[in-house]
């Protein structure tokens, strides 16, 4: 068919797009509700029926959940249920500002290598030879030699992520930079940071997001395999992976207490996958256009 | 001839969210080899027709009533596994787009032979290449046997849009539906395709239903005509009727939308010269580490010269070179030979610092009006970023952004509004805005108007020349269609490989080409030739 010929298709209000496209996605809505109920958690721990998670109390150590202990307590009588609400702070500080930091330098450096050519080289060997450590070990050196607090192992898990948003950046450039639209911009005489900001960068911002969900939610799951593995947050501030680091031992005889924190990260990084898989069908224009050719 | 081969009665058509209409009670037929030809623009519902007549209507649509017959069999009410051994075999359909509709990774033969092995599977390895083989030299492709070995990437958009012709009538169906064949197409291919199709209607008698938004084409080809707007037929007869004596308003709109031949004549432009272009060149050098050096001159000594208030316009098939040409003269790309003189300054191999203050008196508009706007910035944005890059203060640009709406003839409140919201002319109407907004001397329109419908088309011809009129600018006009640059142009440049072959006065170059090539150009373009036969 050819190119339409109408008059201006009439304007939705942001509400009813917003509605309309929860209809069209279940994904989305499911992931919104996890993760508003998630960020409440954390927000609101201590009105939560919590106690101090650090409490130690080994009279009534591995109970089974009651009304007391929600979801049991482990082997030092602590109460599970307290800790998996605080521990929902470290895995979504980890997951967001992970993905916001890695979002921010790769987008920069791939802007660079994408607009600037004698850059271009340079940048991406360096990218490449960066993708070429493993992201665990990477991880674990640095945190061996920096100490484990959470800005350390927050920069541990976004120095291999870099990479990755770099060449995305770069390679969704390579095409937008050909687009009539940048030829044009370049004719008026815009420059490099103007082309960069107007119009480069606001048309590769749908595929970002979508990546910065699926960061996220590696950054989750490499933040408790960290904790899990005992080189992650001490065991002072509950995280969801030392939770289970701790329930491993007596798995045979308290199982639910490595249930309950499983399943959080599970939801998690399933929530946040399902808004990037949710996010990347209604962002892709060619999607929005298809729909509305007919309409 | 008993009834026709595909008989349309009643189609109405809807969305099936919203139950809005989109084909209204539309009756159509095709005889066996008749060539009916359906005529609207864009969103006029008529690809949605043939759509559902071979059974392909995307899931947001659904068919609301009427039927559909084809050799007296309904096809609405048929299986789907009926109407898939029917399509193929009994009614085959070509696409506007003939690379995205072929297979990149397999060869041409092997496409055609599949479709084969999937119909009929009691063919040998022999036959399937003997049918392939015979199919493709039907077409009149040029050494078929080496084609067949071929992938559409190495053949040009005629060759692969003859492959698909070739592909829809391996299994000599009655009925084809070709939905804009050569929209796509330089004149020249397109004149070849339709002679093709013509002649395979005489030669296999088959019928044809030939979608298109221009009356050429239609006067050309049709043995009757459906004229269609916003879902329902308006207008249909023999072709000689509603070409002659056109009822309904809408068909006379798009009949004389359609650029007649014969220029008009104007008198010669003798102010003075504000670009001069002398022994342009462009090569560009292929260098691998691996394969040795190869190189293609995309210009080869090209001169010309465009005066204040002139329209130039520059004709060529593609690869002729004349994008490049518009490319160079805009700076985007860096010539490698030649001098460009604007306003008396070289500026062909400036460096990007220098040249930015000459950008402003050279600005584009591009072909593809869906590309050329970007799609995340407001319009009234878009239309104070030129202004403002030269020293306009915000304020001073943001005034001018109404006045420049107005001279292209778009209302005020498409300030606010993003580029998705317009349709194809209202986009190109809005780049010629935006390159008006830092006041230049030379306007580049490099197949401005190609993408368009053939009625908007000439509505945006007229703004260009107008524009001439009022402002006094200068105007490149790059086309593939002569017929565009009749009514217009003050003179014509005709490119072929990278050369200038002709170039004069448009009424001259119209009424008496001197190169074979030339006429060859005038000669492809659809136009009402026949008309006094007609009449």
């Amino acid at each position: 068919m050819t190119i339409e010929i109408a008059t201006p298709s009439p304007r939705v209000s942001p509400f009813g797009r917003v509605r309309s496209l929860l209809r069209r996605s279940p994904g989305i809505t499911f992931a919104l509700i996890v993760l508003v109920l998630l960020i409440l958690g954390a927000v609101l721990a201590p009105m939560l029926h919590t106690v101090d998670p650090a409490q130690i109390n080994p009279r009534l150590r591995l109970r089974a959940p009651d009304a007391r202990f929600w979801l049991g307590s482990d082997a030092l009588g602590r109460d599970v249920w307290s800790r998996i609400v605080f521990g929902s702070r470290i895995s979504l500080t980890v997951g967001i500002s992970v993905a916001a930091l890695s979002l921010i330098t790769g987008t920069l450096l791939g802007l660079l290598a994408g607009m600037v050519s004698w850059l271009d080289g340079v940048l991406m060997r360096t990218m490449d030879g960066l993708m070429a450590i493993p992201a665990i070990l990477l991880a674990i050196a640095l945190i061996g030699s920096l100490g484990a607090n959470l800005a350390t192992i927050c920069f541990a898990i976004t120095l291999p992520e870099i990479p990755r948003v770099a060449r995305l950046v770069r390679s969704v450039i390579l095409t937008v930079k050909t687009e009539a639209y940048v030829e044009a911009a370049i004719s008026m005489g815009t420059r490099l940071p103007g082309l960069m900001w107007f119009h480069i960068l606001p048309n590769i911002l749908a595929p970002l997001i979508v990546q910065g969900t699926y960061i996220a939610s590696s950054a989750i799951l490499i933040e408790a395999a960290l904790s899990f593995l005992g080189i992650g947050i001490a065991d002072g501030t509950p995280s969801w992976g030392n939770i289970m680091a701790d329930a491993r031992v007596y798995f045979t005889l308290a199982p639910w207490l490595m249930f309950a924190p499983g399943l959080c990260i599970a939801l998690t990084v399933l929530a946040f996958n399902q808004l990037g898989d949710g996010l990347r069908d209604l962002l892709d224009p060619r999607l929005a256009r298809s729909v509305r050719s007919f309409s | 001839m008993t009834g026709p081969l595909l008989e349309i009665t009643g189609l109405s058509v809807r969305l099936r969210e919203t139950r809005k209409p989109v084909v209204k009670c539309v009756d159509l037929s095709v005889g066996r080899g008749e060539i009916v030809c359906v005529v609207g623009e864009s969103g006029s519902g008529k690809s949605v027709t043939a759509f559902t007549t071979m059974g392909l209507l995307p899931d947001a649509l659904e068919v609301a009533g009427g039927s559909v017959l084809l050799n007296g069999e309904d096809l609405l009410s048929s299986s789907a596994a009926r109407i898939r051994a029917l399509r193929g075999r009994r009614m085959a359909m070509i696409f506007q787009e003939p690379m995205t509709a072929l297979n990149p990774v397999l060869t041409v033969g092997r496409q055609i032979g599949e479709v084969l092995e999937w119909h009929e599977p009691q063919l040998t390895k022999q036959q399937v290449a003997g049918r392939v083989l015979e199919s493709l030299r039907e077409m009149n492709l040029p050494s078929p046997a080496l084609l067949v070995d071929a992938y559409p990437h190495q053949m040009s958009g005629g060759q692969r849009q003859r492959v698909m012709i070739a592909m829809a009538l391996v299994l000599q169906p009655d009925l084809l539906i070709a939905d804009e064949p050569t929209t796509a197409l330089d004149v020249t291919t397109q004149k070849q395709i339709l002679v093709l199709i013509k002649s395979l209607v005489k030669v296999r008698n088959i019928g044809v239903l030939l979608i298109t938004h221009d009356f050429g084409v239609v006067s050309e080809m049709a043995d009757r005509v459906v004229v269609m707007q916003s879902g329902a037929v308006v207008e249909s007869g023999p072709v000689a009727e509603v070409l002659s004596a056109p009822r309904h308003a809408y068909t006379r709109k798009l009949i004389d939308s359609v650029p007649r031949g014969g220029a008009v004549i104007r008198a010669p432009v003798e102010s003075e010269i504000v670009l001069e272009v002398i022994g342009l060149g462009m090569t560009y050098a292929e260098s691998g580490i691996f394969s040795k050096r190869r190189s293609t001159n995309a210009l080869v000594d090209v001169s010309m010269e465009l005066r204040r208030g002139e329209i130039l316009g520059v004709v060529g098939e593609s690869g002729s070179g004349k994008s490049t040409l518009a490319r160079s003269i805009a700076r985007l790309l860096k010539p490698t030979a030649g001098s460009i003189n604007l306003h008396g300054v070289n500026i062909a191999q400036m460096g990007a610092g220098a040249l930015r203050p000459h950008r402003r008196h050279v600005q584009v508009v591009f072909q593809d009006p869906f590309r050329s706007l970007n799609p995340r910035m407001k319009v009234g944005r878009a239309l104070i970023e030129g202004a403002v890059n030269f020293g306009v203060s915000p304020d001073d640009a943001a005034k001018r952004v109404a006045e420049l709406l107005a001279v292209v003839g778009m209302d005020e409140s498409a300030i606010d509004r993003y580029p998705h919201e317009f349709s194809g002319g209202q986009r190109q109407r809005l780049c010629i805005a935006r390159a008006l907004a830092s006041r230049p001397d030379i306007l580049v329109a490099d197949e401005a108007v190609s993408a368009l419908d053939v009625s908007v088309q000439s509505q945006v011809v007229t703004l260009l020349g107008r524009l001439r009129d009022q402002l006094g600018l200068s105007i490149i006009f790059i086309t593939h269609d002569l017929r565009l640059t009749s009514q217009i142009c003050d003179r014509l440049l005709v490119m072929k490989s990278g050369e200038v072959i002709e170039q004069g006065p448009t009424a001259e170059i119209f009424g008496q080409p001197r190169q074979e090539y030339t006429k060859m150009l005038l000669a492809s373009s659809p136009q009402f030739l026949n008309r006094s036969a007609i009449s």
